[in-house]
């Protein structure tokens, strides 16, 4: 799956998101062996997850005794059902009678039959002390608090199957992930997209949209590349790979961090001095560090 | 003194605590609500405790314990000056009060400021708290760029890249291993500088020019092996992994008498390359620096002035005592006798003053790397170069340079600073109005004392 962030995670590990707990001194069980993914296709599948249940195994003890390690403790939360205006429909649940609303930019409720609402997970990785999110699903009234989880923050929402639009607010600075689908509003201001779909595909194979149209045979043809094509410029480096890993100085000190797409590219600089060697120079992350490695080599005689 | 409560919440009929601090005595325990509890007046410092519960030893293991050599397990205990540790007990079933408790007084009391040997027990417990608790990847700068060399590149062009990129130790890659195998240092350079010195001017440059770092590798281990290996022999690469915790890089770094280590990746990744970056003292220090500032106690040490505190290697005529000999050398002494203290004591540096004994500058293995430059080293004799000599070829290359010293009234403090500075490997300790050298502080000598 697409992962914004670098990070592998679990769908279930939500840091109690929806967490549905049992009390009582015994092992919890897991209510729920469904694992949910996120809807397929969506992009930045770790900050935008489908809630599933977590059961969590108390560590038990006798007074007698000290505790052992104390386990990760997930509190239950309630989810109370929200009233959200229309959310934008995808093309294929538009009706005429929708269209016509959404064409004219209304705001009023729609009365249709109840919708099946979905959980959602919202997760902001970009640190901060106090993060609110505000969004399109209840037209921008209210700023939900999210939950800190180490260094993220995170909210569950339940939501209609729908395209919102929202933003978070952190230490009272309007952010968004860009990371993430987003979109510039009129006003100018960036703003995140948050596709809540239920529709989540056993196998790509299964889905006849996905398979590739067929190459129509005029569009091969049996001609070899002659002098002339060889004889053309090459195409131009894109200016961003001109940015000069076998350029920079060797610093004791943290170098400047290098864009991404500099990241694993092999940059070749023949002859160094009057001396027969090559210098490669490759620059890769590992983790969170980014190590631009130089290693010169003779040129083979 | 401090108040140190010492509390067993987790049942028995009876509770006794003995410890470090009490001789290894038993001493009963109150029961306060639900949990057996004693209070002790201690001076700051670091204990060892163990509770006797029900006539079964037990120790409380949701709090630090350490090891012993026989595999007795202890709980331990920080007692530091400016926190007040005794706590109300949050209120129990029966409403009861810490006076419940046992107050019990074991020491004569005694302020940490006059005991140097509590305030350095102390302060080596937070030390290795951070460098056991931290591993070498935190310190790894969040960018940075290595240079490594094929271990086919022929020698000359090695020393002359490294000259160039102003390193004095480089990684070396082999192909066929498809890793990092060895280290090519300034002390190669040194070591294949005498060893071509006798016919340097006849065969030496074409043998440089020649041989690749793998060869030179194979020669060195014959040439200073002597005839049971036993000087210098094959040895695996040292290294570390990235998962290490910083106590361990530096005792790594320590023991085997090195300047740094490559820091390799547990886990391979998709880069294919196992190598992650070098670690040096330098680097562990400065981590530490920025973390000592984060704490809030048990750094009363480094307020403390050199004077008084067992750390460097000093000069006879100041009356400390150290493990090795601190040795200067005037200018006009010979390159070659410079090199040979070196090689010698196993020292990295070694001050260099002039004729009234004034501290003039430091000359350090790295510094011999200057002579690569338009091959200098082809056309001198070691015998006939001076100390001056070689200063004045280093200046020419990279400018007069800032000599960095300190005096034995500085703090602790202000030394780690000082050798938290990029490219600042030791400090001269030189008397303020003469300037003579008194002694010498290196990173070694640092970490050799915080880690006792």
């Amino acid at each position: 799956m697409g992962n914004a962030s670098g990070r592998e995670e679990d769908a279930a590990a939500v840091d109690g998101d929806g967490a549905d707990v049992e009390d009582g001194g015994g092992d919890s069980s897991v209510r729920s062996s469904e694992r949910a993914f996120p809807p397929y296709g969506s992009v930045g599948a770790n900050h935008v997850r489908r809630a599933c249940s977590v059961g969590v195994v108390g560590g038990g003890g006798g007074a007698g005794s000290p505790p052992g390690s104390p386990g990760h403790s997930l509190s239950p939360r309630m989810f109370v059902p929200q009233t959200p205006v229309p959310p934008l429909q995808r093309a294929a649940d538009v009706t005429p009678v929708f269209n016509q609303i959404l064409m004219n930019d209304q705001e009023e409720e729609y009365d249709g039959p109840p919708q099946k609402e979905i959980p959602s997970l919202i997760v902001w990785t970009l640190g901060g002390k106090n993060v609110y999110v505000e969004g399109s699903w209840d037209n921008w009234k209210s700023r939900k608090a999210m939950q800190k989880s180490g260094k993220d923050h995170s909210l569950l929402l339940v939501l209609p199957s729908g395209v919102y639009r929202y933003r978070f607010v952190v230490d009272g600075e309007r952010r968004c992930l860009p990371d993430l689908p987003c979109e510039t509003d009129a006003m100018g201001n960036a703003v995140n997209l948050l596709d809540v779909n239920d529709f989540v595909p056993e196998s790509v194979e299964s889905v006849v949209e996905f398979e590739p149209p067929l190459s129509p045979d005029s569009s091969y043809s049996f001609q070899a590349p002659e002098d002339k094509d060889f004889a053309k410029e090459p195409p131009a480096l894109p200016a961003q790979l001109h940015l000069g890993v076998l350029n920079s100085q060797n610093s004791e000190e943290s170098c400047a961090r290098p864009q991404h797409i500099v990241l694993n590219h092999l940059f070749i600089e023949k002859g160094w001095g009057a001396h027969p060697l090559v210098a490669l120079g490759l620059t890769h992350r590992f983790e969170s560090k980014y190590v631009t490695l130089v290693l010169y080599k003779p040129i083979e005689r | 003194m401090v108040m140190q409560r010492f509390s067993w919440p987790y049942g028995g009929r009876s509770a006794s605590l003995c410890g470090s601090f009490t001789g290894w005595r038993e001493y009963p325990m109150g029961l306060v609500g639900a949990e057996f509890q004693v209070v002790f007046d201690l001076p700051p410092g670091v204990y060892q405790y163990r509770f006797l519960v029900d006539g079964v030893w037990r120790c409380d293991e949701t709090k630090p314990f350490v090891c012993d050599e026989y595999g007795l397990i202890s709980n331990e205990v920080l007692v530091e000056n400016n926190v007040q540790p005794v706590v109300q007990p949050e209120p129990s079933i029966r409403g009861t009060n810490l006076d419940e408790g046992t107050v019990l007084t074991t020491m004569p009391p005694e302020s940490s400021s006059q005991n140097p040997g509590v305030q350095i027990a102390v302060f080596r417990h937070v030390v290795s708290g951070i460098l056991l608790h931290n591993t070498i990847y935190e310190v790894v700068p969040l960018s940075s760029k290595l240079a490594v060399l094929d271990t086919q590149l022929p020698v000359k062009q090695a020393f002359k890249i490294m000259h160039d990129e102003g390193l004095a130790l480089v990684p070396l890659w082999d192909d066929h291993q498809g890793t990092i195998t060895g280290m090519l240092t300034a002390l190669d350079f040194v070591l294949m500088l005498r060893k071509l010195q006798r016919n340097i001017r006849v065969t030496g440059n074409e043998e440089l020019e020649m041989h690749p770092i793998s060869a030179w590798k194979e020669a060195k281990l014959q040439f200073y092996g002597g005839p049971d290996g036993a000087a210098m022999q094959r040895r695996p690469l040292i290294h570390v992994k990235d998962s290490d915790s910083l106590a361990d890089v530096a005792l790594t770094i320590i023991r085997n008498e090195i300047s740094s280590v490559p820091i390799f990746k547990c886990m391979p990744d998709s880069s294919g390359v196992p190598f992650l970056n070098l670690a040096t003292l330098q680097g562990i220090l400065k981590f530490l620096c920025s973390k000592l500032q984060e704490q809030a106690g048990g750094c009363s040490l480094l307020h403390n002035q050199l004077l008084s505190i067992p750390i460097g290697t000093w000069s006879p005529h100041t009356g400390r005592s150290s493990s090795r000999h601190l040795r200067t050398l005037l200018l006009s002494s010979p390159l070659n006798t410079c090199l040979d203290f070196l090689l010698e004591d196993r020292v990295s540096s070694i001050p260099i003053v002039d004729d009234k004994g004034a501290l003039h500058d430091v000359y350090s293995l790295s510094d011999i790397m200057a002579l690569a430059k338009n091959d200098v080293y082809a056309r001198i004799e070691l015998e006939q170069v001076t100390v001056q000599n070689a200063l004045d070829v280093q200046y020419q290359v990279h400018g007069r340079r800032q000599c960095y010293t300190c005096l034995q009234t500085n703090t602790l403090l202000e030394v780690l600073e000082g050798l938290s500075i990029p490219g600042v490997r030791r400090l001269v300790v030189i008397e303020q109005s003469t300037r003579f050298v008194e002694g010498i502080i290196s990173l070694r000598d640092i970490f050799t004392f915080l880690l006792g």
